[in-house]
């Protein structure tokens, strides 16, 4: 713990800084939790504000302070104060000795002399020399006020007027008029030395500015506070917060030296001043719990005490930070990057020391955590303010871990005083923003604004606050891009995924932790798991995270299997199924994986290509080596020719083969992934094939995407993007493009990525006369209905002429559909013919085939 | 405009204790010594007086020397109750200086008529024995020498009478005419002596010197009723400005009845003239009664109207002064109420205090100053004349703002403030105009005292 020198003779406070007396505002606003707290100053007194305050204003040179409050509207602390505002001309009035009463003005006489012959009362007069000073009775408000800003006009003495209760006397006062016209005036003409000290309950300056605004009397406080609260020096305001760690070591000393607090163990008093600083509360709380504990004969302060207050101790941890930042694996440069800060302020110390520092701007100290979620950035966040307050750099280091909620407010106008109060809670500690990204998309420009407060406060408060903004990669790397001053104001530390080799170390150290034991093959299974869940990982993988979630499910079916039989190991049966998909299927029969498309007729080509692909990966499983990237495919053939449908079932194939994590099918053409203005495009390409993780992104009819190249549309943009996504996304899902095979070749060409990418070319061929009668057979028997003699004959003779006549209509398997439907047509037409009551006909006839070129 | 801000302040419970206690008390008679002074003061007036009534007496002892046999029993027996008469007033005056209450007065004025009636009882015995003298005289009518010498006996008697009462000069005041209507018949008496009508001049001359002796007892007796009048009017006046100078210094009355050490009362300052006044009063009427030329009636009415009077006026002047004497400490009391309490409410200071042209009886005026520079001048009055009640005036002289409605609310709370305070605000209000600029140098009173300060009066 490192302690400021003091600034002034005599024993100080730390959370009161008192530099804000010197601002050279108008007025100085004390506000925050800490102004009705008691404070231990250095020399071990418990003392008020009031004390306090009146200490540093001596101490800044003030020699009359002067005191109003709505009880009291003018009081002093001190007979030197009282003294040089009363009896100036006279002197003061001494005691009056035994007697008949006599008058109480100096120099005043009757033909009696001074002998009161009044029944005035002479209040209060009597006190010793030692007591507190008498309150000057029955003070109105108007004289108060007068008298108030009859000190502050006047240079000499140097005068500061404090009022300790601000709201109170605001809201109650019966000169308001007066008053507002006083600091009007006030505002206009200080700088004569003197101060104006207002001291508030509330908690921020907003809410300070918002309550003056209630008052609705004082418009020039208001305007002062509410521009305070809004800018960014915020000179003139100081907020008083919970004791820092010093002063809880102090709190602690006071008590147990007058109420003899005892204390476990010493070797403990470092973890329980710090959790007792980093908790926030009152030290008039800390010391009534202490000195109940002091009263309590057979009670001690210890670690436990302290966290059965509900203060945050680290579970018996007795560590460093800095050991347990060691102990974190995979963050190599997180931890370099603060061993580096270790270094420098080692170093600056020591040049300190020798006098060869100048008292230059202290580092930023702010920081951006980019990762995905379960890297560890939390417990980093949480760390940092031990490691912070460990190189003094904090006073108390706690963190406020806040949403976006605590940052941005739901109307106009609030979002800045919202944030500021979130920063103030973090004063002295760290504000740890998760998901900070999320700031740049709030609506109606509330981010932005909650933005610009949190940098206003990053950089006046630099001293005393570390900001932590914490989020996706991409998302906070769009965050810093688009905001330059966050940018140039934080260090990026990346949390890289942790490699599937750690996963699985942190997956079975839970298992460990939590008292089960994996056997070898259960830890085997669990690895392959665990490797699967890696390399099928997006966005939303939660990396340590989800190896908790891993361990626990495991544990549970464990728990559930062994009951009390708490030896038995942990085995592969304990793996819940929802994670079996990535353990190593089978190989798949080719036969049986090619089954599926002996229901189509022709598809030659694609049987070729899937079976080469089965074989590859028998292969390789048979060697013991894992999966490969599935290719994509490029489908180039007319329309009709079962594209679309192979396509579905190619992921289902893949998947089968484990090639594919998912196999769902996501179709996408011109409509779905090119957009109609700039910067609409590249969102929708990524947006499908976010989509499409684990599965097949088709685009069908692909070459329409770049129909409009030559009239600059958004085609190309289209194009390129599916090149980076297809590289970004390799081995995570399979692009098939599809479409004529000419126009195929077209799109190849439009960009120099895609042939390398589509290597895989399937042909679908226009289906020859027998495979379209086949088809037309297979068709009829989807619905129960068989060709009779001579249909295939009449059916073939037709689809030749309808193909000769409009070839480029011919849609084949389509054009057959077609055909059957003219059948079905005749059929119910022979059966009218027939008359009711006899049996429909199942079987078409050569006769409800129509003629070649007819229908 | 609210600059200018009344606040009426009702009596205060020593203010209504004080002005029961002053009216209940009437007028300060425990003044040490006071018999001893109203008789030093009496002396000369009573030694003035019974020296005439005794040189009276002694001439007219010379005169019964003079007079014949048949009479000078007759004027013996009278003249020694009349000398006794004399003494024991004369005494009995000494003796009640200063405390001549009614019964005392009572009682000599009932010696003095049994002592008339005593008189007129044995002159009435005289005269019949006269009567029977002459019935004897008519018997011996034969002897005509001796009865003319019997007659110019008479006659002289009478003639030496007459004489004396016109030496005295008593008779005009009392009985006016009757001595020259008797020294008619005296006349008449002696043309019948001459002419030889003896018996005719016996029964007149007897007849006429009588009525002369009567005359002058009746006289004296008159003459001694007035000086008792006088000297009793001359002891009430002189009691009336023996109180006036013993109260001359007042102590002051606490809360609770009881005087305050250390503090007295000038009345004389204090009373504004009125005591003043009240002393010529008293003079002229001690004149008046000291006046020998003063009747009867008006010396009693002196002792009985006009001497309770003045002592009543004593009362109240002493007890105004007083009340204003406490009201003018009042005012500043009140202003230092009211600068403590702007002191502890609104954080004024004072700076500085005085009376309307350094006169205390005036009005209190105390001058705060705010740290910002805003000034307030206090303008504490009675509310009227004599008054327990009092107004404080907020002069506000402030320079930070100029608004209305700021201003009236620093008034409000001002006058609240006071309230607070435990004063008995009755009434506050705001008066028009802005307050005068001139209020604001109150050094100003020092430098032109419009009176000499108090004592010096």
């Amino acid at each position: 713990m490192s302690e400021r020198p003091p600034s002034a003779p005599g024993p100080v406070v730390e959370r009161f800084d008192g530099a804000v007396l010197r601002s050279g505002e108008p007025f100085t606003i004390l506000y925050g939790p800490g102004v009705r707290d008691v404070f231990v100053d250095t020399a071990y007194q418990v003392c008020t504000l009031e004390q306090v305050l009146w200490r540093l204003l001596r101490v800044h040179g003030y020699e009359r302070i002067v005191f109003g409050s709505t009880d009291r509207p003018v009081y002093f602390r001190d007979d030197g104060s009282r003294e040089l505002s009363r009896g100036r001309a006279l002197g003061h009035k001494k005691a009056p000795a035994a007697g008949p009463r006599t008058m109480r003005t100096p120099g005043m006489s009757g033909p009696m002399g001074n002998l009161l012959v009044t029944p005035g009362s002479s209040p209060a007069e009597e006190r010793g020399p030692a007591g507190p000073p008498p309150p000057a009775s029955g003070v109105s408000d108007p004289h108060a006020v007068m008298t108030l800003t009859g000190y502050l006009q006047r240079a000499e003495p140097r005068t500061a007027v404090v009022i300790p209760h601000a709201e109170n006397y605001l809201r109650y006062n019966q000169a308001p008029r007066a008053l507002a016209g006083a600091m009007a005036n006030w505002a206009r003409h200080h700088g004569n030395g003197n101060l104006w000290v207002l001291v508030f309950e509330r908690g921020t300056l907003d809410d300070v500015a918002r309550y003056v605004e209630s008052c609705h009397a004082y418009p020039l406080l208001e305007t002062f506070v509410r521009a305070q609260a809004e800018q960014r020096g915020r000179s003139g305001t100081a907020r008083i917060d919970f004791p820092q760690a010093a002063e809880t070591e102090r709190l602690i000393h006071a008590v147990r030296l007058r109420s003899g607090l005892r204390l476990g163990d010493w070797r403990e008093l470092d973890t329980i001043v710090k959790a007792m600083a980093t908790n926030p509360r009152t030290a008039r709380a800390w010391k009534a719990m202490l000195e109940e504990l002091a009263r309590a004969s057979d009670t001690a302060l210890t670690v436990a005490a302290i966290r059965g207050e509900g203060a945050d101790v680290p579970p018996a941890d007795l560590r460093s930070p800095w050991e347990r930042l060691a102990a974190m694996p995979g963050l190599d440069a997180v931890r370099e990057h603060f061993e580096q800060l270790r270094a420098e302020v080692e170093t600056v110390g020591a040049l300190q020391a020798e006098g060869r520092a100048t008292a230059a701007e202290p580092p930023s100290l702010h920081l951006v955590f980019s990762g995905n979620p379960g890297t560890g950035k939390t417990t980093v966040a949480r760390l940092v303010g031990e490691l912070f307050r460990d190189l003094g750099l904090l006073s108390r280091g706690h963190v406020v871990e806040a949403k976006i909620s605590d940052m941005v407010a739901g109307y106009v106008g609030q979002t800045p005083g919202l944030a500021n109060a979130t920063v103030d809670r973090a004063l002295n500690g760290v504000l740890f923003i998760d998901e900070a990204y999320t700031l740049n998309d709030q609506r109606d420009g509330f981010g932005k604004a909650a933005i610009e407060t949190l940098l206003a406060r990053m950089e006046n408060d630099r001293r005393r606050l570390v900001v932590i903004l914490a989020g996706y990669p991409d998302e906070m790397t769009e965050l810093l891009e688009s905001n330059v001053g966050l940018r140039s104001r934080t260090s990026v530390l990346r949390f890289p995924d942790y490699p599937p080799d750690t996963l699985h170390a942190i997956a079975l150290g839970r298992l460990t932790e939590r008292g089960a034991t994996p056997s070898p093959e259960a830890g085997a299974r669990l690895r392959e798991i665990v490797f699967g869940m890696h390399r099928t990982r997006d966005k939303s993988f939660g990396n340590a995270r989800d190896m908790r979630i891993l361990a626990d499910s495991v544990f549970q079916q464990w728990s559930g299997r062994v009951r009390a039989q708490v030896n038995e190991p942990v085995t592969p049966e304990d793996i819940p199924d929802g994670y079996r998909n990535h353990l190593p299927q089978p190989p798949p029969d080719p036969a049986e994986l090619l089954a599926e498309l002996d229901r189509y007729v022709g598809l030659g080509p694609v049987r070729t290509a899937l079976t080469e692909l089965t074989n590859r990966l028998r292969l390789r499983q048979a060697r013991g080596q894992g999966g490969f990237a599935p290719p994509h495919l490029l489908f180039a053939g007319p329309p009709g020719t079962g594209k679309t449908t192979v396509a579905r079932l190619i992921g289902k194939m893949f998947r089968t083969m484990g090639l594919l994590h998912r196999g769902h099918v996501v179709e996408a053409g011109r409509a779905t992934l090119v957009g109609q203005y700039q910067g609409q495009t590249a969102p929708r390409v990524r947006k499908a094939f976010e989509d499409a993780m684990d599965g097949v992104l088709f685009i069908d009819e692909a070459y329409s995407l770049i129909s409009d190249a030559r009239h600059g549309g958004y085609g190309q943009e289209a194009i390129d993007t599916l090149v980076q996504e297809m590289e970004n996304r390799r081995g995570r899902l399979v692009v098939i493009v599809a479409g004529y095979p000419g126009e195929m070749d077209a799109f190849l060409a439009t960009n120099p990525g895609l042939p390398s990418r589509f290597t895989t070319h399937v042909p679908f061929d226009h289906y020859s006369p027998e495979d379209l009668v086949e088809i037309l057979d297979r068709m009829a028997a989807e619905e129960n209905r068989t060709l009779g003699e001579g249909v295939q004959e009449r059916a073939m003779a037709w689809l030749e002429a309808t193909r000769r006549a409009r070839p480029a209509e011919f849609g084949n398997a389509r054009t057959v559909r077609g055909l059957l439907e003219l059948m079905e047509a005749r059929m119910g037409e022979r059966y009218v013919r027939q008359g009711a009551g006899s049996a429909p006909p199942s079987e078409y006839l050569p006769e409800d085939v129509p003629a070649p070129g007819a229908g | 405009m609210s600059g200018r801000k009344r606040i009426q302040v009702d009596e205060s419970e020593w203010y209504r204790i004080q002005r029961q206690a002053r009216d209940l008390r009437k007028v300060q008679r425990e003044v040490p010594n006071l018999i001893d002074a109203v008789r030093r003061q009496t002396r000369a007036d009573l030694d003035r007086t019974f020296t005439r009534v005794e040189r009276r007496q002694q001439q007219h002892d010379e005169l019964i020397g003079r007079l014949s046999d048949q009479t000078r029993e007759l004027e013996q027996d009278t003249a020694r109750r009349l000398q006794q008469q004399a003494t024991e007033l004369r005494g009995e005056l000494a003796a009640g200086a200063g405390q001549l209450r009614e019964e005392t007065r009572q009682r000599l004025a009932e010696q003095q008529e049994r002592t008339r009636q005593a008189i007129a009882a044995e002159r009435a015995e005289r005269r019949a024995e006269t009567s029977r003298v002459s019935a004897r005289i008519d018997a011996i009518d034969k002897d005509r020498a001796q009865a003319g010498q019997l007659v110019r006996s008479w006659l002289s008697d009478a003639r030496a009478m007459t004489a004396a009462i016109a030496e005295a000069a008593l008779h005009e005041r009392y009985a006016p005419g009757e001595l020259d209507r008797l020294t008619d018949r005296l006349a008449t008496a002696e043309q019948n002596a001459a002419q030889g009508r003896f018996d005719a001049a016996l029964a007149l001359a007897q007849e006429t010197y009588h009525s002369l002796s009567e005359l002058r007892t009746e006289t004296e007796q008159r003459e001694l009723e007035r000086c008792t009048a006088q000297m009793a009017a001359i002891d009430a006046l002189v009691t009336v400005e023996e109180e006036i100078e013993g109260n001359l210094i007042q102590p002051v009355l606490g809360p609770d009845g009881e005087p305050v050490d250390g503090y007295t009362v000038d009345v004389g300052f204090w009373s504004q003239g009125e005591l003043d006044r009240l002393r010529e009063e008293t003079a002229d009427g001690l004149a008046r009664a000291r006046d020998d030329r003063t009747g009867t009636g008006e010396l009693n009415l002196l002792r009985e109207q006009e001497a309770p009077r003045l002592e009543g006026a004593l009362g109240n002047t002493v007890g105004r002064a007083c009340l204003r004497h406490l009201a003018s400490q009042t005012r500043v009391s009140l202003a230092d109420a009211v600068v403590q309490a702007l002191g502890r409410t609104a954080f004024y200071e004072f700076v500085d205090g005085e009376y309307q042209d350094a006169d205390p009886r005036g009005t209190y005026y105390a001058k705060l100053v705010h740290e910002n520079g805003n000034q307030i001048v206090l303008d504490i009055s009675q509310a009227e004349p004599d008054s327990g009640r009092h107004v404080v005036r907020v002069l506000s002289y402030d320079h930070d703002i100029t608004a209305e409605a700021q201003l009236q609310e620093r008034a409000a709370a001002i006058g609240e403030s006071l309230k607070d305070e435990g004063y008995p605000v009755s009434g506050a209000a705001s008066e028009p105009g802005a307050p005068d600029r001139k209020l604001l140098d109150i050094q100003s009173h020092r430098d032109n005292p419009a009176h000499a300060v108090e004592g010096g009066a």
